[in-house]
């Protein structure tokens, strides 16, 4: 197979370049690091090699996709043997290396479907106030593209169960509106948009039995978005939208896409022409089972490795040099904070004493502040739950630095003990909120390579983050307005985690539009090479999650560049 | 059986002993918040009888890719995690931060760290994430690497929490299979704890909708 344009990455930015691009003629290959699940093709992918490609929608298998997703957390998401890591399919093996200079951890999954295998489905647009007057481009020329791509995963505001209901009744009493939009212009709260089917008509109806409901179409409140979703007819009509279930199958579907699983890109090959200059044409890749290395050719490459890897990709195969290559990462700075509720509480405000933060979409109501950032309730299963809400701090153990009792909290830091025993014995009663603030772009944050640290892939990135003191000062107001809302709820206990600096979620703008690429995403240094990730984000779209937006530049990239190589 | 994760046995007595010393002082058996108003029934179970020691020691063995210019050193990851938790147990003790009397035989094999009380193990592992500590003096590859000694005591945390509340000590009997091969025997204490009902297919817990979408602002454009 000859592919006019090779895509390396199938996650958040990569499948939708391919799907945009096969349905408008053009043949495209799409190389992937990790395994593909619920392909028949690849009956074991974390064992056997299986095939190469595939190409054929016919291929995608829902049996096999629900025997992979089995919902067990430390199986699915572990960070070193789980489903979804950053490392081979072979599950035998290591994951792959990251040299992270800073206390956190950076979480990336290698597979179809990228880091949207475990994402939560959060698709809200970015503020109108991060894109105007300060991208290359303008919001309104952003809109139509929004449109599309919400149209296709499709996107939907969460169902209301009892997390959320208690997330708004705070809200609410802390003075915040409820603002209907998709264009946030003013502060206040709203479900989140999020890329998971609504609830099945028959959800409630219990005549029908669960076990028959989960083969249907549409979310079944299972809880279990970030453990991976297994939940609908067949592999294209999974509820939770990561790329795999959503624009893999359209790809396919065009008949000009095949994807290549266990492929690593480890160069970009490239040429000087006499009048485009250097220019890509073909990629290096070694195969993650056999470690056989090939050459392969295209007309066009596109870069969709995200925010680290896509930086690390450019400087491994020594393109030429220029200062914000890696340059600007953000991450949203995120914290974390968790209240927990007396049932008495509990039953006046929802007629039920638990909150139960295991039911219902992970990440399902939200508080957007243009300007400052944005938080979203969250609530999801214990193991993930414990640790990344008493388990990881910057201030330490508890007892060893207690909060200073003028604080909005009653405790804070990494909880140990009896104390920590109890907190999650009241597990069910527990409403816990994500902060996610606009941080600023810092070339001091990076994405670089240090030759004498090499894994089987070339040098590894060594990643360094620390927020500018402005963004510390935002982080800080956003925690208030987190705690106060959980106060106004009625919260007994409300814990702040105090996330160290490194809690890497949202990677963004490391290879920024305007500095790296052009405004359509074309590399200024290389011709014919292109970026589709989350790294070509300008900046850190004021506190947004960034999934949406990159999807929608996606899809414009992809129109740019079918107009320009493939009219 | 194909299985590259360590089998319990070999885990190594100095190794092990220290990991118990620090999941047990993390989450200690409870068996008195009863007291506290919460009811456990039986449950009281803390990490260490949940075998959580094993599960971060087989991750810190597993986590670090071979090829990373790590593992030129003779000792697992594990034991060199461990030799670094002595390393700041060692400075606690000289220092005179430790508060309580040593106890040596509370783990057999162990060394200076697992000989703490409870709260000086914990102690011993916030100088080392506080970075208040001689960085010199820590054994390799943490000698002066001040990244990978932060990096690795959030890695303690995270692991020994998520064994405890996640699913896996109810691998059982094939907690060290490769991980496709493992299968859950038994529903884990830590879930009767906090009363996580596990696995779902779904729940009937719709409350409704708050808003339509697209929101009738947008429709009208
Ligand atoms: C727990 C969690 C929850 C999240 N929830 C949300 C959410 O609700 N909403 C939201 O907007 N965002 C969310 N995010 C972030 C979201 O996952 C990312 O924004 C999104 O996946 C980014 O897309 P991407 O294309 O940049 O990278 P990825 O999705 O990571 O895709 C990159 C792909 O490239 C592959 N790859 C990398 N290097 C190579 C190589 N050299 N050769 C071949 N293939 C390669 C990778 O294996 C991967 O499949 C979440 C993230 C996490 C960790």
């Amino acid at each position: 197979m000859n592919p006019d344009v090779i895509v390396i990455g199938s996650g958040g930015g990569g499948a939708v370049v391919a799907k945009e691009l096969g349905e408008r003629g053009v043949k495209v290959l799409v190389l992937e690091a990790g395994p593909w699940y619920g392909n028949r093709k690849w009956p074991n992918p974390n064992v056997h090699r299986g095939a190469t490609y595939s190409s054929d929608f016919a291929d995608l298998d829902i049996v096999l996709y629900k025997k992979a997703l089995n919902e067990y957390e430390d199986n699915m998401n572990d960070l070193i043997a789980g489903r979804f890591r950053w490392g081979p399919a072979d599950r035998k093996r290591s994951p792959w290396f990251r040299n992270i200079m800073q206390k956190g951890t950076v979480m990336q999954v290698a597979g179809v479907g990228g880091t949207t295998l475990h994402y939560t489905g959060n698709s809200p647009r970015a503020y109108p106030i991060a894109i105007d007057h300060i991208w290359p481009i303008t919001y309104r020329e952003l809109i139509p593209y929004y449109e599309k791509v919400e149209a296709t995963l499709p996107v939907a505001f969460a169902p209301t169960t009892a997390k959320e209901e208690m997330f708004y009744y705070g809200a609410k009493k802390a003075g915040w509106r409820l603002i209907p939009t998709l264009n946030v212009t003013s502060p206040g709260y709203r479900p989140n948009p999020n890329a998971i089917l609504p609830p099945n008509e028959h959800l409630m109806n219990p005549h029908v039995p669960m076990e028959q409901l989960s083969w249907m179409e549409g979310c079944t409140l299972a809880g279990h978005c970030i453990n991976g979703c297994p939940h609908g007819p067949s592999v294209d009509k999974i509820a939770k939208r990561s790329t795999n279930v959503s624009y893999v199958p359209l790809a396919l579907q065009t008949g000009n896409v095949t994807i290549r699983p266990n492929a690593f890109a480890t160069k970009i090959v490239t040429e000087s022409h006499p009048s485009e200059g250097v220019r890509a044409i073909g990629v290096q890749i070694r195969d993650t089972w056999t470690g056989e290395v090939e050459e392969l050719r295209a007309e066009v490459v596109v870069m969709a490795a995200g925010t680290i890897e896509t930086p690390r990709l450019w400087l491994n195969s020594e393109l030429p040099q220029n200062p914000w290559v890696g340059k600007g990462l953000t991450n949203h700075y995120m914290d974390w904070i968790s209240g927990v509720f007396d049932e008495k509480d509990l039953l006046a405000i929802l007629g039920s004493p638990d909150i139960n933060p295991f039911v219902g979409q992970n990440l399902a109501a939200r508080l957007d502040y243009p300007g400052l950032g944005m938080l979203t309730s969250v609530g999801m299963s214990p193991g993930l739950l414990s640790m990344l809400s008493y388990g990881v701090s910057e201030s330490g153990y508890e007892f060893l630095h207690p909060s200073r009792g003028h604080d909005p909290w009653d405790v804070q830091g990494i909880l140990s003990g009896p104390l920590l025993k109890e907190i999650m014995a009241n597990y069910r009663k527990t409403l816990t909120i994500l902060i996610s603030i606009h941080d600023d772009v810092d070339q001091r944050n990076s994405v670089t390579i240090n030759p004498t640290v090499r894994d089987e892939h070339g040098p590894v990135p060594v990643i360094q983050y620390s927020p500018t003191a402005r963004s510390a000062n935002i982080r800080r107001q956003m925690v208030k307005i987190a705690a106060e809302i959980l106060q106004k709820a009625g919260a007994k206990t409300i814990a702040w985690s105090n996330w160290p600096i490194g809690m890497m979620f949202h990677i963004m703008s490391t290879m920024r539009m305007g500095f790296v690429v052009d405004d359509c995403c074309e590399a200024y240094q290389v011709k014919r090479l292109y970026i589709a990730d989350n790294s070509v984000l300008f900046n850190a779209l004021g506190g947004p999650n960034p999934t949406l937006t990159t999807q929608a530049l996606a899809t414009r990239t992809a129109e740019k560049l079918a107009n320009k190589y493939f009219n | 059986m194909a299985s590259s994760r360590e089998n319990p046995a070999n885990i190594d007595a100095y190794t092990r002993a220290t990991f118990q010393a620090f999941v047990d002082a993390l989450i200690p058996a409870t068996p008195d918040l009863t007291a506290t108003g919460v009811t456990f029934g039986a449950e009281s179970a803390g990490a260490l009888e949940l075998l959580v020691h094993e599960f971060v020691i087989q991750e810190l063995n597993f986590s670090v890719s071979p090829l990373a210019g790590q593992t030129l050193l003779d000792t697992s990851p594990a034991t060199g995690a461990a030799q670094l938790l002595d390393a700041a147990a060692v400075q606690l003790i000289q220092s005179g931060e430790a508060r309580e009397p040593l106890d040596v035989y509370a783990f057999p094999g162990g060394g200076s760290f697992s000989a703490l009380s409870r709260r000086d193990r914990l102690r011993a592992v916030d100088k080392l994430s506080m970075l208040d500590i001689d960085l010199e003096s820590l054994p390799p590859p943490y000698t002066n690497n001040s990244a990978f000694v932060e990096n690795v005591t959030v890695m303690f945390n995270l692991l020994a929490m998520f064994g405890f509340y996640s699913e896996w000590s109810g691998y059982g009997t094939t907690r060290f299979f490769s991980p496709d091969e493992r299968k859950v025997e038994c529903f884990p204490l830590s879930w009767i704890q906090t009363g996580y009902p596990g696995r779902s297919l779904g729940y009937r817990a719709l409350r409704g909708y708050l808003l339509e979408f697209p929101p009738k602002e947008e429709q009208k454009r």
